[in-house]
């Protein structure tokens, strides 16, 4: 019967580890796949095999895998679960200590029903504790952005921490279990676990200062770059008021001479064509002057004038100055970046390529707009942000669907996206949660 | 019986465009009552403080005033929701996206020559008439999703579905060629819309008046713009009994 207890509460154990460790919520059906996984495993621990802690091995790995083929980030998913693993052994070893401290005798403990639920109550807290300070640092550091490459070191750094520690165990089991010796490992294995709980965020922490600094070094380059555009319509300016002094002097000579024909002939020749001109190659960045918000106004003015350069039409309408938007720059700079490139792309495929930007604000809310000439493929809106959606074939479309990831986050915000006469429209309401 | 205000500063202008709009209103026996025309906004609005009728709004963008045209029709939008507004302006090179959106601007007349203005502002008249005997005929049941200040509108008729979403309380309305994702759950959904619509699924509602077919079997219900829907086993019964009352 106590057997059968202990074999409970240690399915108990996991379960509550792993679910408090995973990054999301698991569902209904999820949950109870995880729970037959780990029931199945545990009994096959204490009653069929008598493999030890060998098993742990094979519980380990089932669930791992379990749990990795859930969603999308794999490797993400496996950390946190190995972390779970290790968390719980790391509790088990301030238990011990604890309890040998106190005095209990090591087997009593492991026996005893009422320390047993005590154990798994405080194992509760203390892996939600360990669960919140985890997630609060991968959040901080922005961790949803984090790439692969650092997902995986981390995996692998997390992976031989748990290969150490399992053979530690069932070599400590082959020769004979100690308390004192089971505690000393515990120690031993603490301090690795804090050390190693280190050497991850360093990592994390120095990937974000690469972002950060690689992020500003290509916001500097586009500013540049608008500059250059700006100093270009300067130019273009002055030629205008050169060529209009001299429109004047020979508007003036016609008129001296009362030679009206002359004047007609050359209005119509000269005049007008240049006027023509000068509307026609009114590309009105100077508009995103109103961004106030450095990040925005570099990845809209890098894409736009890109989009302008490649010969697609651009009307940029920005009349109200924007100086804040309730949702994170990096956000939303990636976000019209998703937007403008699939516009830039959608437009190209037209006879007129158009793209129109439009930015303004409401009391408490800020509204984007950007719309593209297009040509109906027949993907449908609705299938629009799923993944590998894409008029491009298979493996794209991972835009859309990263901005419904990104948007999440942000209660007060509507997207918005339209068809009409050819016109595909983007909008973004964003709201002062 | 609307009620026609001009805002424009140049008198000249003033003049030709209410006598546009009065010949106009002549020939075609519109229910229109010129209000209003001057020169200063604040005139507008003063004059719009406790008037009945709808509005049509003649803006100029450029008033010479402290307050613009763009800056108006949001105040006059602010006081009355569903009023028409037209701006008259003289800058040809601007697109107006703004003022399509912030404002919701009917139209843009460019003063070009007399004869285009002329047929333009006869034009726009026809086109208010005719929206507003549509609105008056069917009062037009809508489903609203307000936020802030703001609020968006998409009518009933035209919604297809709404749909949850992988992302906790985000629902996506999706309309016809138009869909929009939110913050909200299909319970608070579901109490802004009417008998047309059936909760076929744990994660869907569906516009029954949208649907072309169903496919019992395979429990997909397949909606008229070519979207499919889920159709749950335990709604199966309720929604075959819905299909059958209204044939």
């Amino acid at each position: 019967m106590i057997q059968f207890l202990l074999c409970i509460s240690n399915i108990l154990i996991y379960f509550i580890l792993i679910r408090n460790f995973l990054p999301f919520r698991l569902k209904k059906h999820e949950n109870l796949i995880l729970l037959m996984i780990l029931s199945a495993n545990i009994i096959n621990l204490t009653y069929i095999s008598n493999l030890g802690n060998l098993g742990v091995v094979i519980l380990l790995s089932t669930s791992g895998l379990y749990i990795a083929l859930l969603d999308r980030h794999r490797i993400r998913n496996i950390c946190f679960f190995l972390l779970s693993y290790l968390c719980g052994v790391l509790w088990d070893s301030i238990f011990i200590f604890c309890t040998t401290m106190i005095g209990l005798d090591f087997y009593y403990a492991q026996q005893n029903l009422l320390i047993r639920c005590i154990y798994i109550i405080l194992l509760f807290f203390f892996s939600k504790g360990m669960a919140y300070i985890f997630h609060y640092i991968v959040a901080a550091e922005h961790g949803h952005a984090l790439p692969r490459e650092v997902w995986i070191s981390i995996f692998a750094n997390l992976l031989i921490c748990t290969i150490i520690f399992v053979f530690n165990i069932v070599a400590g089991e082959r020769a004979g279990y100690d308390s004192k010796i089971t505690t000393f490992n515990g120690i031993l294995f603490g301090c690795y676990f804090f050390a190693t709980t280190i050497v991850i965020i360093n990592c994390i922490r120095s990937y974000t200062n690469r972002a950060e600094m690689e992020r500003k070094q290509e916001a500097f380059d586009t500013l540049q770059q608008y500059t250059t555009q700006i100093e270009n319509m300067y130019s273009t300016v002055r030629s205008f008021k050169h060529d209009y002094v001299n429109i004047m002097t020979s508007m003036s000579g016609y008129l001296e001479e009362h030679d009206l024909d002359g004047l007609t002939g050359y209005f119509y020749q000269e005049i007008l064509p240049l006027s023509n001109q000068v509307t026609m190659n009114d590309f009105r960045l100077n508009q995103l002057i109103n961004i106030k918000l450095l990040e925005i106004k570099s990845i809209v003015s890098a894409k736009l004038t890109y989009a302008h350069e490649i010969g697609i039409t651009v009307d940029i309408e920005i009349r109200d100055s924007v100086e804040k938007v309730a949702m994170d720059r990096l956000d939303l700079s990636r976000i019209l970046g998703i937007f403008l490139d699939n516009a830039i792309e959608a437009a190209l495929e037209t006879e007129h390529p158009w793209i129109g930007f439009v930015m303004y604000q409401h009391d408490t809310s800020t509204s984007i707009l950007i719309s593209n000439s297009f040509i109906d493929h027949g993907i449908s809106c609705s299938d629009f942000n799923k993944p590998s959606v894409s008029t491009k074939g298979s493996n794209r479309g991972i835009g859309l669907h990263n901005v419904s990831e990104l948007i999440k986050n942000y209660p007060a915000t509507i997207w918005e996206n339209e068809v009409k006469d050819d016109i595909f429209t983007q909008k973004l309401e964003i709201h002062q949660g | 019986m609307i009620d026609v205000y001009i805002c424009e500063d140049n008198v000249k202008q003033l003049n030709t465009i209410k006598k546009y709009v009065q010949d106009a209103i002549m020939i075609e026996e519109l229910d229109m009552n010129i209000a209003l025309t001057t020169g200063d906004p604040h005139a507008v609005l003063e004059k719009l403080q406790g008037a009945g009728n709808p509005g049509l709004f003649f803006l100029d963008i450029d008033l010479h005033s402290d307050m613009d045209g763009l800056v108006l029709a949001q105040k006059i939008r602010k006081q009355e929701p569903r009023c028409f507004i037209i701006f008259i302006t003289s800058h040809s090179e601007m697109s107006f996206m703004t003022f399509q959106y912030k404002v919701e601007a009917l139209d843009f007349i460019i003063k070009d020559t007399p004869e285009l203005i002329k047929s333009k502002i006869h034009e726009c008249l026809l086109n208010v008439m005719e929206k507003y005997r549509s609105s008056c005929n069917k009062i037009m049941k809508t489903f609203s999703i307000t936020l802030g200040d703001h609020i968006t509108t998409v009518e009933l008729d035209k919604i297809l579905y709404f749909e949850t979403t992988s992302n906790i309380h985000r629902i996506i309305l999706q309309a016809e060629n138009r869909r929009i994702e939110f913050t909200s759950q299909l319970k608070e959904v579901e109490k802004q819309l009417d008998y047309r619509f059936y909760r076929c699924h744990r994660s869907c509602i569906i516009n029954r008046d949208q649907i072309q077919e169903v496919d019992f079997t395979n429990y997909t219900i397949h909606m008229k713009n070519g979207h499919s829907c889920p159709l749950s086993v335990r709604m199966k019964k309720g929604l075959k009994k819905m299909l059958s009352q209204s044939t």
